[in-house]
């Protein structure tokens, strides 16, 4: 299915999801194949690293293949081969930024090394031209930070986590009150259930910079369980109601900030959390009743998750701007955009 | 037949290309392990300055394991993707042996070792008999005490490994240690390509590093859920 369109390959596997995207232009996704994980990483309660790497060298060939065959391309009519670098787990990382290389060795085309943020902001260019400046909020697992892009290729964090990602923070509350790893999605449902009818703290959601923390909710939310278990008193659904209230205030002050300080002419919320009905929800009456002169964009749920077709995406903005890498890329768990927060 | 020989299971890394049994070009380093980093690269190099390009590659041999779980899976990786890529056939081949393979012409038992910490290692024995390789202990891990149990009765034993500091008095009780890296002794990947060599090849789908030992984690669960059920851990979504 070629047209004259350049046709980007990404590879995505930093994590617990091996995943191979493949976009033609800047914005049309043809294929998206995600092989996930968790009911592996569920047995540990978490990720663990070797298990997940293996998991990787187990999957990299179907995801290659089903892609093609979803996309209905055949290995000529690929122009060009990305694969995220960084930052994740580095053993995860060294599967597919080596698969992507070698496929770029052997096919004799230009190979990109994407930041795997980059990408999770990119997956709003999925059918959409972003207009900048534009400002990223960027949730997950790993990270949570603002992002300014001054233009496509100009990344600057704003304000990051002190200490937990909100994923993070909902993966460890959901091991308090009952729920399996990953906790994100059943917390939240539980939060549409519930009312919410416990005090918890916002973590610096007065202090004028656009720096967050979430470890401090976390240990609130811990001793009020203890107690609450305690007396037999727990309702869970109000617990999780409460604590994403917290972090949804937390997240929407702090953006409320931003956006006021900074002048945009667009919002892209990415990341895994970003699948969050209720900061869906929230992030839109914001933008709404706030600044309506901002469009919001928020990926659909399937590109809020880790995938190769955010990698592609990003892959094909390095590729307009002939921006290639080396092939002794090697992979760093701890990739960064500049901080200008400091 | 034009083949690629890939070892970085855990002494660096070594690649090599070979026309049937013919070298054409090889590479090796046992200076820097980062393979994730340098493999691609120096698999590419071997194309420089010959008439061949990679993607004519059609028989991949791949040091398959026991060693360092990280080399292992780039090795893998890279010889699964090219052999998809190519419809190459794809060997993997067992990295102790490869590790013996320059010592087995004298016709003495090998034992290779890796070491895999807290005195426990990758082991396996091999003699090459009427030109045959034959494995006299199969590539194991064990703990030293009962590696010397199996080793004990072997004459004329050639030792080689790495990571043999703290057992390395009492091994020298059992045969000769040869220190790998002396003069062309360590894994290569003209070896891999020459010990494929009638081998039977496996699907690059199916292709996976032979680690031998499960991740900590794996063990402590399943030593805790005796009665599991084996599912798909991995789906697609």
């Amino acid at each position: 299915m070629k047209n004259n369109q350049q046709i980007i390959l990404g590879i995505e596997s930093s994590c617990d999801e091996t995943s191979v995207g493949i976009i033609s232009g800047k914005h049309q996704l043809l294929a998206n194949v995600i092989t996930s994980q968790i009911k592996s990483h569920q047995r540990f309660g978490g990720v663990v690293p070797e298990v997940a790497s293996r998991h990787h060298v187990e999957y990299i060939n179907f995801c290659i293949e089903q892609a093609m065959q979803q996309a209905q391309v055949t290995y000529s009519d690929i122009d060009g081969i990305a694969a995220t670098y960084g930052p994740g787990l580095a053993g995860c990382l060294m599967v597919g930024l080596t698969a992507g290389k070698m496929l770029a060795a052997c096919l004799e085309i230009p190979f990109y090394g994407v930041n795997h943020m980059a990408g999770h902001i990119y997956a709003a260019a999925v059918d959409h031209q972003i207009q900048y400046p534009a400002l990223a909020l960027l949730v997950s697992g790993g990270h949570t930070e603002f992002v300014f892009l001054k233009d496509e290729t100009s990344f600057e964090i704003l304000g990051t986590t002190l200490d937990d990602a909100v994923g993070e923070a909902y993966d460890k509350v959901g091991r308090l009150i009952g729920f399996n790893y990953p906790a994100g999605k059943a917390i939240d449902e539980a939060a549409q259930r519930g009312r919410q009818t416990y005090t918890l703290p916002r973590p610096m959601i007065n202090r004028s910079d656009l720096n967050l923390s979430f470890s401090g909710l976390k240990t609130a939310v811990r001793d009020l369980v203890a107690h609450e278990k305690q007396k037999n008193t727990l309702n869970v659904d109000n617990m999780a109601a409460s604590f994403q209230n917290a972090v949804m205030d937390v997240l929407i002050a702090k953006t409320k900030k931003a956006l006021t300080q900074i002048n945009v002419k667009e919002l892209i919320i990415g990341g895994g959390v970003a699948a969050n009905l209720s900061l869906r929800d929230r992030m839109a009456n914001l933008i709404h009743n706030d600044f309506p002169q901002c469009k919001l964009t928020i990926p659909p749920l399937r590109l809020c998750g880790d995938n190769g077709g955010m990698i592609a995406a990003y892959g094909a903005v390095l590729a307009q701007h002939k921006n290639t890498s080396q092939l002794d890329l090697d992979c760093n768990s701890s990739l960064s955009f500049i901080n200008a927060a400091g | 037949m034009l083949s690629l020989g890939i070892d970085c299971s855990e002494f660096g890394v070594s690649v090599a290309l070979a026309n049937d049994k013919q070298l054409i070009m090889e590479q090796s380093t046992t200076e820097n392990k980062r393979a994730s980093q340098f493999l691609v690269p120096q698999i590419k190099a071997l194309f420089k300055n010959t008439p061949y390009k990679l993607a004519q590659v059609e028989s991949i041999a791949v040091a398959q394991g026991p060693g360092s779980f990280t080399g292992l899976k780039i090795g893998v990786t890279a010889g699964k993707v090219l052999a998809n890529v190519n419809h190459a056939k794809l060997f993997g081949i067992s990295s102790l042996v490869n590790l013996a393979f320059p010592l087995l012409t004298t016709g003495n038992p090998v034992l290779t070792l890796i070491s895999a910490r807290h005195q426990n290692f990758y082991a396996g024995i091999y003699q090459k008999k009427s030109g045959k390789i034959v494995t006299l202990l199969p590539d194991s891990y064990l703990n030293y005490s009962v590696l010397r149990e199996k080793i004990k009765h072997f004459n004329g034993l050639l030792i080689m490994g790495a990571g043999l500091e703290d057992v390395k008095t009492d091994l020298k009780e059992f045969g000769i240690i040869i220190p790998v890296s002396s003069g062309n002794l360590f894994p290569r990947g003209y070896s891999a390509i020459l010990l494929s060599k009638g081998e039977k090849s496996i699907s690059p789908d199916q292709f996976v590093p032979n680690y031998i030992r499960d991740p900590q984690a794996v063990l402590a669960w399943e030593k805790n859920n005796p009665e599991h059920s084996v599912i798909n851990y991995v789906e697609e979504i």
